[in-house]
């Protein structure tokens, strides 16, 4: 029987093992390419560890092909959607949890309803849009469109609303006005639903293909994600360029997410988060 | 007077926001389906009726499209759903570094699709590619891959699954750590073998959460765009389009702006009666 329980245990270990593999190489593979010389990437049978460890292609990468400005464009765009998303979503969730008006209920609902309606059934008149007021490569073309989120309206709605309304009411009683309980009440009690959208609308932001795509069209303005694939359209077969340019757009989420790891689990959990 | 003032303080402008970005287009993209568009005057574009729609039912590339849409929705759920409970279903009986697996197992999740593929368009490359490299070595023979009409979308569809793992085994997992003890003691003193208490007793229990996943699952990949177009860009030859590629390539690249929105359209009403449908599934389920 112990020999039974023990065998089962092997074999879980081992397939948990191999998963964890699955899913690892291809990052490895990503990290150490990004190390090798042209050559080597085109080489037959593949290497798995750079003979030549070399820096040139990060060097090329950044000085040559514009990747520094991407970056640039990436952290702006990103860190600026990210706040905006984070207020709008807490004074928005703020009013639907704790006012009274008419017409609330079919506010709401109208915001949440568009979360079923697919970006790629709006693009093209959004695109229009953006010609015709001159928003096209611009950081307001990037960053306006996308940086209101309905999720995270019923998101912050949701968590507000377990926020004791006694503690308002005392505050009111006590003359502080609607922004005060705002800034000094509300934002420090939703600390974690807000440290969890914030995580989320950070990622959206920041791996978000299809707007750039579609709102850029010179290369100074491309984000770090667009870059990536622009290298993919343009190169053809320069896999240590493309591979290190991959490696540029995904460093930056790893270190982020070692230190967020924790905030991470708890947030999808707390949430039940859409992603 | 002043508490009605901070709410609509507020509310305009977000819901101006939305009037602009989300709704005016979806009206706007329902209008033109009805009209050639016309790049140098878009105000003088010819009303044309259905004729978007009709010409829409004869492509060859539509109906590809929307067939390529269907398999990856039915293969990305259909595989990546049970997956995930699987692995949620082993991670929770493994107590040792239970955290440092469910860590890398969701490492994928976080990372741009972008980058994903063109790492994944190289590991699947026919000559360059680690995955021939790897068939060589165990003498299987080589594949073509991305560059094979037959088997490109397959790949795509699982460096999705792949990447989406992580998602849903922690929502599984979340799930399952809700599931009260006492009713998988109860079935096993009632004499149930661990097999008849999964499908008996846990699985009922996870409804909610099955759902759940199964309509985010479908909802995301009914739209997906990134993969596709990094990839392959539709190809080899058009093999590979999917809706939401259809609809940027005619609308954005081409500017065939009436007929793309015309598949905007259709993809909008397939999305809606698909949500509505799960909304049903979901009420009548909901109380447990």
């Amino acid at each position: 029987m112990r020999l039974k329980l023990m065998l089962y245990s092997l074999i879980l270990h081992t397939i948990v093992v191999l998963l964890a593999i699955i899913m690892l190489v291809p990052f490895l593979w990503l990290i150490l390419s990004s190390f090798k010389t042209a050559t080597e990437t085109l080489q037959i049978p593949p290497t798995f560890f750079p003979k030549n460890p070399t820096l040139a292609t990060y060097q090329e990468l950044l000085q040559k092909l514009n990747f520094a400005r991407y970056f640039l464009n990436s952290a702006i765009v990103t860190s600026i959607t990210t706040l905006i998303t984070l207020f709008t979503s807490s004074l928005a969730g703020f009013i639907f949890s704790k006012f009274d008006f008419r017409g609330k209920e079919v506010f709401f609902i109208a915001i949440i309803s568009t979360m079923m309606i697919p970006f790629a059934v709006i693009v093209i008149p959004l695109y229009l849009l953006m010609s015709q007021i001159h928003w096209i490569d611009t950081y307001a073309g990037l960053i306006i469109p996308m940086s209101v989120s309905a999720f995270g309206i019923f998101l912050m709605r949701q968590f507000i609303e377990g926020i004791p309304g006694t503690l308002l009411e005392a505050a009111k009683i006590d003359g502080a006005g609607d922004w005060w309980s705002y800034i000094h009440l509300i934002i420090p009690l939703s600390k974690s639903a807000l440290s969890a959208l914030g995580i989320f609308a950070f990622l959206w932001a920041w791996n978000n293909l299809f707007w750039p795509l579609i709102v850029t069209m010179s290369p100074e303005m491309r984000t770090l994600t667009l870059g990536v694939a622009c290298l993919q359209w343009e190169l053809g077969i320069r896999y240590d360029t493309i591979v290190t340019g991959a490696a540029i757009a995904t460093i930056p989420v790893l270190v982020f997410y070692s230190f967020a790891h924790r905030n991470f689990v708890k947030g999808l959990t707390l949430t039940g988060l859409k992603y | 007077m002043k508490i009605k003032s901070f709410p609509l303080f507020v509310l305009v402008p977000i819901f101006c926001w939305y009037l602009l970005f989300v709704f005016w287009p979806v009206i706007n993209s329902a209008r033109t389906s009805f009209y050639e568009w016309n790049i140098l005057n878009p105000s003088g574009s010819p009303f044309v009726g259905l004729r978007n729609y009709k010409e829409l039912f004869q492509d060859i590339t539509f109906s590809t499209s929307f067939r390529n849409t269907f398999l990856y929705v039915i293969l990305r759920t259909g595989i990546s759903v049970p997956l995930s409970l699987a692995v949620a279903l082993l991670l929770q009986n493994i107590k040792k570094m239970r955290n440092v697996y469910m860590g890398i197992i969701f490492l994928p999740a976080i990372c741009a699709v972008a980058a994903m593929s063109v790492l994944f368009a190289w590991i699947f490359q026919p000559t360059f590619g680690l995955l021939n490299a790897i068939l060589k070595m165990l003498h299987l023979p080589p594949q073509g891959f991305l560059s094979d009409p037959k088997q490109a979308l397959i790949c795509i569809v699982a460096t999705d699954i792949w990447q989406g793992l992580g998602y849903g085994t922690i929502i599984f997992l979340a799930g399952l750590m809700e599931v009260p003890d006492m009713f998988i003691e109860a079935a096993k003193i009632d004499g149930a073998t661990s097999w008849q208490t999964f499908w008996k007793v846990t699985l009922p229990l996870l409804n909610n959460v099955t759902l759940f996943l199964l309509v985010i699952t479908l909802i995301s990949s009914f739209q997906v765009f990134d993969r596709i177009a990094v990839m392959t860009s539709g190809g080899p030859g058009k093999s590979t389009y999917v809706m939401a590629y259809f609809i940027y390539r005619y609308g954005i690249f081409h500017m065939r702006v009436g007929y793309a929105s015309a598949a905007a359209i259709i993809m909008f009403l397939i999305i809606i009666s698909f949500t509505l449908l799960q909304l049903r599934i979901f009420k009548t389920r909901w109380e447990y």
